[in-house]
């Protein structure tokens, strides 16, 4: 399993780590699920469950993460996340001087407080687009979506992202 | 002004993952209208504080722990079987007992699991901020934490799978070996001694790690028993290996007959 270019887990562990747990932390928001993730990717990456495509490593341990997140979203009963949903009336921001919100400092808490309210699939596309930093044409293969999916929900998410942070 | 408003079109065009000629028109539109000029500026901006996200630091150890439990893991079979081979019986006399010795009630813990096994509803969790216990993975399937309860001076957190529960009890103190029941057979729970029993639909392995005692009662085969023990944060190995007396005290033993 370590030939042909495909990584040991010990070897992801040892030298993305931190990439790895990162991404997995800001896709559940909290350090215990972020550790169960990181395990499950480990996991599958020992199995081998997830098929290895030369190229970017991170953007491949990435689309591990997301789906081993996604599998396990579906499966739990999970407190409902407040469906901010497909209503395209709500993404428009209510206004506030877009300067004003720009300008303000962020903590790190709040905007992943924030991700943290986005339902999973918005929250999957806007970290793998702007924490991991994929394509649109990356994220579409790694969440298996057409590319016109992709774009909404990063924006849908970013939106929504941005209206929880001005409320804040 | 007329034109469809761009919509999701405006994340993309901030991320330049438009074709050249999408992005023209869509940028023309936004030239000439406030409403989607404001929300341009919102999604740039929510883009901009999502990438300024700095790194997270994973706990201290996290990796290294994972890492170690792999290597113990490795070379384990050998010393396993090694004692197993040697199988020797609990309860003997290996010096005075230490300052705040623990023997756990073996039977009482299985009770204590079986009970919960049969009531309807889960015993109610109480507050253990300060727990340390992480959630096991193990190659056939995570286990999640599903309830933490207190049982005597020390906690029982209770694990499942969906299809097997265990049952992993924790308490400060030393390790007294020598009232526990005959019968057991000395497991090496990474770089600590302990002892395993069986019962009818499992394992039950008893050990030291650190300046806690631990007993596991698992629905499960041996190895897998194991593995999950193992995956229970290991402290440094003891300063006189416990292990060490206990053969030392078995071949005394052996010599006298």
């Amino acid at each position: 399993m370590a030939t042909g270019g495909v990584p040991s887990w010990e070897q992801v562990a040892r030298e993305h780590g931190r990439f790895l747990y990162t991404v997995a932390y800001r896709l559940t928001g909290n350090h215990e699920d972020a550790q169960d993730l990181v395990q499950e990717v480990l996991l599958r990456v020992r199995r081998g469950l997830a098929t290895y495509r030369p190229g970017s490593l991170h953007g491949w341990l990435s689309r591990i993460t997301t789906n081993a997140f996604l599998d396990d979203a579906r499966r739990r009963t999970r407190r409902p996340v407040v469906p901010l949903g497909d209503d395209p009336d709500r993404v428009t921001p209510p206004a506030p001087e877009p300067e004003h919100v720009l300008d303000m400092e962020r903590l790190p808490d709040d905007v992943q407080a924030a991700l943290s309210q986005l339902s999973e699939d918005f929250r999957a596309a806007v970290v793998l687009c702007d924490v991991v930093g994929l394509s649109y044409e990356e994220i579409a293969a790694a969440l298996d979506i057409p590319v016109g999916t992709v774009r909404s929900r990063i924006h849908r998410g970013r939106a929504q992202l941005r209206e929880a942070l001005v409320d804040r | 002004v007329n034109a469809p408003h761009p919509g999701d079109l405006l994340s993309a065009l901030a991320d330049d993952a438009l074709p050249p000629g999408e992005a023209a028109a869509v940028r023309a539109h936004v030239d000439s209208c406030p409403a989607c000029t404001a929300e341009l500026g919102a999604v740039a901006a929510a883009r901009r504080i999502l990438r300024a996200l700095p790194d997270v630091e994973p706990p201290f150890g996290f990796f290294e722990r994972l890492l170690l439990r792999r290597r113990w893991r490795d070379g384990i079979a050998a010393v396993v079987s090694g004692t197993a081979a040697a199988a020797v019986m609990v309860a003997l006399a290996i010096g005075p007992p230490a300052s705040g010795s623990v023997t756990p009630a073996v039977s009482n813990l299985l009770q204590a699991h079986l009970v919960s096994l049969q009531s309807p509803s889960p015993p109610a969790t109480v507050a253990a901020p300060d727990i340390r216990l992480a959630p096991v993975a193990l190659a056939d399937g995570t286990y999640r934490r599903v309830a933490t309860v207190q049982h005597g001076s020390g906690i029982r957190v209770i694990y499942s799978n969906g299809a097997n529960t265990l049952s992993l009890f924790e308490q400060p103190g030393e390790l007294d070996v020598r009232h526990l029941p005959r019968g057991g057979e000395i497991v090496r729970i990474g770089s600590h001694p302990g002892v395993r029993y069986r019962w009818n639909r499992g394992e039950l392995v008893v050990w030291q790690a650190s300046k806690w005692v631990y007993a596991l009662v698992a629905e499960a085969p041996l190895p897998e028993a194991l593995d999950i023990a193992r995956s229970v944060p290991q402290g440094p190995p003891p300063q006189r290996s416990l292990l060490d007396r206990i053969r030392g005290a078995s071949i005394k033993l052996l010599k006298g007959f």
